[in-house]
């Protein structure tokens, strides 16, 4: 096979693939070529894709070329294996013929009867194609921008989730005129608004575009009672409590909380807090009455920003007496632990009140 | 009971969790309470706390996995990134909580700050500035608390 034959071929490729190949040397061939499943061009049905690298040597068809996988989309390890052994092999059947057009097109094939979603949803853990397919409608979404792959409501409640941070957030900075009129505006048009905004993936945090979800966004219109499905309760398996190595675990855990409490291991939960003549019960600042749907929101954006002004608390801020810190009321039994969190859980803002002391208190600082 | 009518995806993160455990990390929840986690991990190998077991707490709000689940240190530890109140300064627990994250890969993060404390980023400034200042002798108290505190058998 002469050099000249060998050239031709690689202009052939490249009139094959146009754009979608890149020709590195064209004798010895050594070119890139992305592939994509034969979907029709259909964008929303693509959910794998992979460059892949043809080296070939001067004795170039005598011998098969070396191929590699440059990078590839939506692909798990073992398909991506799959995927590269499969087109080495071809390429040495095919040998010692020229391939490169016929070795792409097998790795199309292959990469056809891999296009589609595997494994679990990211945010749900529960496997993205249901066993039953029956129907042809995809309860699944990728991301156009890294084609990880959602369940259509999961994703759907975590955007919806993170807009309403946003808005709390927006709602709740000191905003400059100018700028609370523009937030106006574009409330008024929810789909400027989505297009404005961008997220992360949460798997990958590759930033995406609000129009990559669009698709999915409509269905909160036509379907929100449906968004309650992913909400979905279940019933635990009382046994996975049960069990022999569960029950020998939680010895153990008890027997190491209870050596670590005598060498005085265990940080000192705060003290219970005893109601005596003379404490009061400070008054909330700006405090007015939300209504319940407010709640919820309102809550979690406060939470948030507990936790931030916890952790950063040192020990300067953290004594005055009107210490508005959440109490910590930690006992070292799992039954006093899970009381406190129900508790703050069920009515989080009753939590924040403190009995305090008209003096200062003392045990503050011991902590 | 309190444990009945969880999202089933904390179901499904109980079951792994104590399926197939990650090496070094042990997390069992309450019976009381499926939401809150019993949770030891053992001191990194190679670490100025290796040899050590801690305790921790890990709590998943009702907004989990919306939001990040909220974990504190028990057992006392001298680390620049966690406070006297067992507290911990992790990215991935504040602004960087991601729904696909999950229980097991907070443990793990929270095992890896502890082979790779970062004084720059402190939530204990006394420890940090010993740590910047002279960090064998930051990490030889780091051991001693160890030894003192976290032993398991």
């Amino acid at each position: 096979m002469s050099a000249e034959e060998v050239v031709a071929e690689i202009e052939a490729v490249e009139a094959v693939y146009g754009s979608d190949c890149l020709i590195l040397d064209s004798f010895p061939p050594h070119l890139h070529i992305s592939l994509k499943p034969r979907t029709a061009d259909v964008s929303s049905e693509q959910f794998v894709e992979a460059t892949i690298e043809i080296h070939a040597s001067p004795q170039y068809p005598n011998e098969p070329p070396c191929i590699n996988l440059v990078d590839c989309k939506g692909l798990d390890e073992q398909r991506q294996k799959d995927l590269l052994n499969y087109i080495r092999d071809k390429a040495h059947e095919l040998s010692p013929c020229l391939m490169l057009v016929a070795l792409c097109e097998e790795a199309v094939e292959k990469l056809s009867a891999m296009n589609h979603p595997d494994g679990d949803c990211p945010l749900c853990l529960y496997p993205l194609v249901p066993e039953d397919l029956q129907n042809k409608s995809f309860p699944f979404m990728k991301l156009m921008s890294c084609f990880h792959c959602f369940h259509r409501e999961c994703i759907t409640r975590w955007w919806n989730w993170l807009q309403s941070l946003k808005e709390t957030e927006s709602s709740n900075s000191a905003a400059v005129t100018a700028r609370s009129t523009h937030n106006m505006e574009t409330g008024k048009d929810v789909n400027e608004k989505r297009d404005e905004s961008v997220g992360n993936c949460p798997v990958c945090r590759l930033p995406f575009h609000a129009k990559d979800l669009e698709h999915v966004l409509d269905l909160i219109d036509s379907h929100v009672a449906q968004l309650s499905l992913d909400r979905k309760e279940a019933d635990v398996d009382e046994n996975i409590l049960h069990c022999e190595r569960e029950i020998s675990r939680r010895e153990k855990f008890e027997a190491i909380l209870k050596l670590q409490e005598e060498n005085s291991g265990i940080i000192e939960p705060k003290r219970e807090i005893v109601v005596l003549p003379g404490m009061f019960l400070p008054r909330q600042v700006a405090n007015p009455i939300h209504e319940y749907a407010e709640e919820s929101t309102e809550q979690q954006e406060k939470d948030a920003s507990a936790v931030a002004s916890e952790n950063h608390a040192n020990n300067r801020t953290s004594s005055g007496p009107s210490s508005s810190r959440k109490p910590k009321k930690h006992k070292g039994k799992g039954d006093r632990h899970s009381h406190t969190y129900n508790s703050m859980a069920r009515n989080p803002r009753k939590a924040v009140q403190h009995w305090v002391r008209k003096y200062d208190d003392s045990g503050e600082q011991q902590r | 009971m309190a444990s009945s009518n969880l999202p089933r995806r904390i179901i499904k993160e109980t079951q792994r969790l104590l399926s197939e455990p990650a090496p070094g990390i042990s997390a069992s929840p309450s019976e009381d309470n499926m939401r809150y986690f019993n949770v030891m991990i053992l001191g990194p190998t190679q670490s100025p706390y290796e040899g050590g077991v801690f305790k921790l707490e890990l709590f998943l709000p009702e907004e989990y996995p919306m939001a990040a689940p909220k974990v504190r240190f028990l057992t006392k530890i001298y680390h620049p990134n966690i406070d006297k109140l067992g507290r911990i300064c992790l990215d991935i627990l504040k602004d960087k909580w991601s729904p696909a994250l999950q229980i097991r890969t907070v443990l793990l993060s929270i095992q890896a700050l502890l082979s790779a404390p970062n004084p720059d980023d402190p939530l204990s400034e006394n420890i940090a500035k010993h740590w910047k200042t002279s960090e064998a002798e930051a990490v030889e108290t780091a051991k001693e608390w160890t030894r003192l505190y976290a032993s398991g058998a």
